[in-house]
């Protein structure tokens, strides 16, 4: 019980991946579809994205509301290299239509595939950088930051549907394949599974990294400047860098899952980028259970999967209504989320029940004290 | 004076969908993501209750249909906003970020809910007679939608500055926004004040859908264009003061227009926003500031 609770959170990681790299074993046996397969790894991204906004809200109490920014910034990098693939390294249709007769400047890096890693790391590292210097310290903190980022991300999104012949506008990066070729179809299963395991990889990476992360002294600081800013400031510690260097990563993660994203998706659209697309990030964070790593990776596969499962069909309307609901509740009386509840809220009621049957059962018993009397 | 009135509209818009936000964000400090499907509420409004008249007066009825519905969509918004303010935002004064989750989450059951029973389509309001043509001043014609949403604007700053500042229920709002538990001292009814001023957010809300149900069709994510700006038009102003969420969104709109002119109307909008994130780092607080010695304000 001691060690269940000590080593909870790892211990459901470690069942959480065990499951999916069962996954692909049953693929091959045929007893899943590869459409689940393929949908699992996109949930592997989202977990990543979730961890990444974990550690600055859950953890920094930072609330982003733009970080399908930064995810777009990934996924697009990803995808104009695999497009440039299919393209030979010639500039794409989009680009033609659009009117330009040379590949454009921007997307030169990613002809090749280390120099679109290094940018993958690079683009959101330095639009993170710049926007958190400033905003962090003119102190601008709390709703106004969230504000700021969702106008910011709005920003973005209009200008990257403005900008058509780089972007190719509303429609964007579609009709691409993964980095090990096509996925879909009997014939390409073997690409379908490395590639799985290769976001499965990335995903006990990232989760080792912020497990590691929030361990330290730098991660104890991150909770202090949640729990009391101004104290932290007193202290002496420069809240405004560490709120910065943490808001780095957490794009940084965010880029990476938007890269990894687009290898199964096969398209990235602005749709990702926008506000209510970040909105819904935070909703899995919230629903998983904010402050706990684990917390995010579980809220986004349920809501994932929930979603998979149920906005296809008949529940497709009551879908909108239920995950609503859930984050309404979820709120405004389970801070913790699932994980709050199972960690907190039940042992709680267990105990006030179990106080409560101790006492009942004291008072049918006779006082033996008065009768010494 | 073509573009001054194009941007003298644009602001009065802005202005219009913020002015419920500055009372509910700027006062009470709750911010309500689901204004923008209050707005939405109204413009549907104003849908309903013109089709209903059309049905039983003909095509009269459609005219008067839709200045009746500017009452009655602030009434149903009202209620709507009390009720909310009852379930939902009451229970989260003070943690200004939760209050930004929850009512995203009522934003999306509400959008929801008008798909549901209006369906995908974006359905029309017809302009009513009076307001379809255009008077010409010299070169510029300018459109009476426009006049007629610009007059309502004032007429909604002027009735909201009066019940702010002139009447017991102003002063009575103001003093719980100040100081709470001094104000519960004096014997107010901060709960039922409480409630009141969310209602008269929404409200406006619902006034602001109306007029926006003039400019073009009604579907389920017609507030969400205006979130953003509107947000904005109040951080840029300053919190919780009245004047600066009009300066703010005139600033946003004349400053859009004019960058519209220069290049496209999505890049303009980008433009306008950034300029003014700058320009936040510069005065974070906002244009007009509250003073104030306390460390977290």
């Amino acid at each position: 019980m001691k060690l269940l609770k000590k080593n909870g959170y790892n211990l459901c990681f470690t069942v959480i991946v065990i499951a999916l790299a069962l996954m692909p074993l049953l693929l091959l046996n045929g007893f899943v579809k590869s459409t689940t397969v393929l949908f699992l790894g996109k949930c592997m991204a989202f977990a990543i994205v979730a961890i990444g906004l974990d550690l600055i809200w859950g953890y920094t109490g930072i609330l982003s509301l733009g970080h399908g920014l930064y995810f777009c910034l990934g996924a697009y990098g990803m995808g104009m290299y695999l497009k440039m693939v299919e393209t030979h390294g010639k500039i794409t249709d989009f680009m033609q239509v659009g009117g330009l007769t040379e590949l454009p400047l921007i997307w030169k890096p990613f002809l090749s595939l280390p120099g679109t890693f290094l940018m993958i790391f690079l683009a959101p590292l330095v639009v993170s950088g710049l926007i958190g210097y400033f905003i962090f310290k003119n102190r601008v903190k709390g709703v106004y930051f969230s504000i700021i980022s969702q106008a910011l991300t709005w920003a973005a999104y209009s200008i990257f549907i403005a900008l058509s012949p780089y972007t190719n506008g509303n429609v964007g990066i579609s009709q691409i394949q993964s980095v090990l070729g096509s996925l879909r179809g009997p014939k390409n299963e073997g690409n379908l599974v490395t590639l799985f395991y290769v976001a499965l990889v990335v995903l006990i990476l990232i989760y080792a990294l912020s497990y590691f992360l929030v361990h330290t002294k730098f991660g104890k600081i991150l909770i202090a400047i949640r729990d009391g800013e101004n104290r932290t400031y007193f202290s002496g510690y420069c809240v405004s860098n560490y709120k910065n260097v943490i808001y780095m990563l957490s794009a940084i993660f965010a880029a990476v899952a938007g890269a990894l994203f687009v290898n199964f998706n096969g398209s990235i659209t602005p749709t990702q980028m926008s506000i209510t697309y970040s909105i819904t990030m935070v909703i899995w964070v919230a629903i998983g259970g904010r402050g706990t790593l684990i917390g995010a990776v579980i809220g986004a596969f349920l809501i994932n999967l929930c979603e998979y499962n149920l906005s296809s069909g008949s529940m497709a309307e009551s879908w909108q209504y239920i995950i609503g609901l859930l984050f309404v509740i979820t709120i405004l009386f389970f801070k913790g989320g699932i994980v709050g509840i199972v960690k907190d809220q039940i042992p709680a009621l267990l105990q006030k029940r179990r106080s409560r049957a101790e006492k009942e059962g004291r008072d049918h018993q006779p006082i033996p004290v008065k009768a010494e009397e | 004076m073509n573009l001054l009135f194009n941007g003298l509209s644009l602001s009065s818009i802005i202005l219009l969908a913020s002015l419920g936000l500055a009372i509910t964000f700027g006062l009470m400090r709750v911010i309500n993501m689901a204004h923008g499907e209050f707005m939405m509420i109204g413009a549907y409004t104003s849908y309903v209750i013109q089709n209903l008249l059309q049905t039983w007066l003909g095509n009269s009825g459609a005219d008067v249909g839709y200045f009746l519905s500017i009452i009655i969509a602030f009434a149903v918004t009202f209620l709507i906003g009390s009720l909310l303010e009852t379930l939902v935002v009451s229970r989260l004064y003070g943690r200004e970020i939760d209050s930004l989750l929850a009512t995203w989450g009522i934003s999306l059951i509400l959008q929801q809910a008008a798909r549901t029973i209006f369906g995908t389509q974006g359905v029309l309001v017809t302009t009513p007679k009076v307001l379809s043509g255009s008077i010409r001043i010299g070169k510029t014609s300018l459109s009476m939608t426009r006049l007629f949403i610009i007059a309502l604007v004032a007429c909604c700053l002027l009735l909201v500055w009066f019940l702010m500042y002139r009447t017991n229920f102003g002063r009575q709002m103001r003093a719980v926004m100040q100081n709470r538990s001094m104000a519960q001292c004096m014997g107010i009814n901060s709960r039922k004040i409480d409630n009141l001023t969310f209602s008269i957010g929404s409200g406006l809300a619902g006034i602001a859908g109306c007029s926006i149900a003039l400019l073009g069709s009604i579907d389920s994510t017609v507030g969400q264009n205006y979130i953003v700006n509107t947000f904005m038009a109040v951080v840029l102003g300053g919190v919780g003061k009245l004047l600066g969420t009009v300066l703010g969104s005139s600033i946003i709109g004349f400053s859009s227009i004019g960058f519209e002119t220069m290049t496209s109307s999505s890049i303009a909008k980008a433009i306008v926003l950034l300029i003014i994130i700058i320009f936040l780092q510069k005065k974070p607080q906002g244009l007009f500031t509250v003073r104030s010695r306390a460390l977290d304000e």
